[in-house]
């Protein structure tokens, strides 16, 4: 039998489209227990502020664009993202302690929970890699790729606009774009 | 024809039946044609969500500095440097702690004189079950005893959200302040009477752990209608 969406599911779709309304809900709903948590835990608030965002991000990375059903709390989730991701940073600075609370923490956190943020960082990584790499390449390879993705225009349009011969040269240099920004991901790429 | 050419195919859908089941069936043990088709959906999702991901990027901290917001009247006070008027202050400083702890011993605490709860009615709203127990226990200050049965009540009427506000209130009587700072934090802007309850018991769940700091800006986020403002005042100006 299918999960049922948690009602929480509307907060995704919202940040996927960008609906400011519905994102100034999450924040108004879940900002403040991370503020707290963080202030409680050798955090600033502007700390709390910037990891509220980035565990956002990471919902983002991880749902938006995918068929997904959110089958617990966006608060939960987002709040696990930020424990996370706030022992990590911990663990960099001083890393020792940093590593114990982490683990500490680890323990405590429901496993689904758990699970569900793992994989939206890792998505996160992922997205941000992708991104960092992609700068590398060709102006040319960027706006094709782009171009290409979108699909607003025909293959043959892109083709005559980027000053490809035909179709088919285009999809041979779409290849080529494709396989050396690969290669970076790969080269650029670290999971922890 | 190449791995890449391959996933390519795939994820355009362009391959027949025989194509697909065979690729599929070689992605089901070859991990790196699986990761590389994962590779490929991540590079064809960011291509499309670029615009829309750069544009998340700038609109979250324009959204987020409304809801984050730094305690008023934080300061970071230096220490003086010189031995002599370092002991001296240590001196006073000891001698004013003195002072307010005999007084503190003597006079009910902060929390004490805050902590003043409307009595609790739960029978007229339950058809069909007595929970006159939790009503009793409550109004008696008997919270332990209370709290078990509200967490009951609340597990078979979770949408009174009046009985769970109540149930808060039990834990931060029984120390146990995290799980009332987790129940009253579940109030939203839109329970806005109940909300404001909430917020006013958050801040003194944070007095009685002693973390001032948070209490202080909880007391300065109460809501204008907050029926609390007065008393916030009140409890600010002697934090």
């Amino acid at each position: 039998m299918p999960n049922e969406p948690h009602p929480d599911q509307q907060y995704i779709t919202a940040l996927c489209s960008g609906n400011e309304a519905l994102i100034r809900e999450i924040y108004a709903k879940y900002a403040r227990g991370v503020q707290i948590w963080v202030t409680q835990n050798n955090g600033e608030v502007a700390d709390a502020q910037d990891l509220f965002q980035d565990a956002l991000m990471a919902v983002y990375d991880r749902y938006c664009g995918r068929e997904f059903v959110l089958t617990s709390s966006l608060g939960a989730l987002l709040m696990t993202i930020c424990r996370r991701k706030w022992f990590d940073r911990l663990a960099q600075k001083t890393r020792e302690e940093g590593v114990r609370k982490w683990e500490e923490n680890r323990y405590n956190e429901e496993d689904s929970e758990w699970e569900a943020a793992e994989a939206a960082i890792l998505q996160q990584k992922r997205q941000e890699c992708l991104s960092q790499v992609f700068k590398l390449l060709s102006e040319q390879c960027q706006k094709m790729l782009t171009m290409v993705a979108a699909g607003a225009h025909s293959v043959e349009q892109i083709a005559a606009e980027l000053g490809f011969a035909n179709a088919n040269a285009l999809y041979q240099s779409k290849h080529r774009c494709t396989a050396r920004w690969r290669q970076l991901f790969y080269e650029h790429f670290k999971e922890n | 024809m190449e791995n890449s050419e391959r996933i390519d195919k795939y994820l355009r859908g362009a391959m027949d039946a025989d194509e697909k089941a065979g690729f599929e069936a070689q992605l089901a043990k070859d991990a790196e044609l699986a990761n590389a088709l994962e590779l490929q959906r991540d590079m064809e999702l960011f291509l499309r969500r670029k615009t829309q991901r750069e544009s998340l990027q700038k609109q979250l901290p324009a959204i987020g500095k409304d809801y984050f917001q730094q305690a008023q009247g934080a300061k970071v006070i230096t220490m003086p440097r010189q031995r002599r008027l370092f002991l001296a202050a240590a001196s006073l400083a000891a001698a004013i702690a003195l002072f307010f702890m005999v007084r503190w011993a003597l006079s009910p605490s902060l929390f004490e004189t805050y902590a003043q709860y409307p009595p609790l009615a739960l029978t007229e709203k339950s058809a069909g079950a007595d929970w006159s127990l939790a009503e009793t226990a409550f109004n008696s200050k008997k919270y332990t005893e209370a709290g078990a049965l509200l967490a009951q009540y609340v597990a078979q009427n979770p949408l009174d959200r009046q009985a769970l506000l109540y149930l808060g209130i039990c834990k931060m009587e029984e120390d146990k302040l995290q799980e009332a700072q987790a129940i009253f934090l579940e109030f939203t802007p839109g329970e806005a009477d109940l909300k404001d309850y909430a917020d006013w018991y958050l801040a003194l769940s944070f007095l009685k752990a002693g973390d001032k700091a948070n209490c202080r800006q909880v007391l300065q986020q109460l809501s204008n209608t907050s029926p609390f403002r007065h008393q916030a005042t009140d409890l600010l100006n002697k934090l």
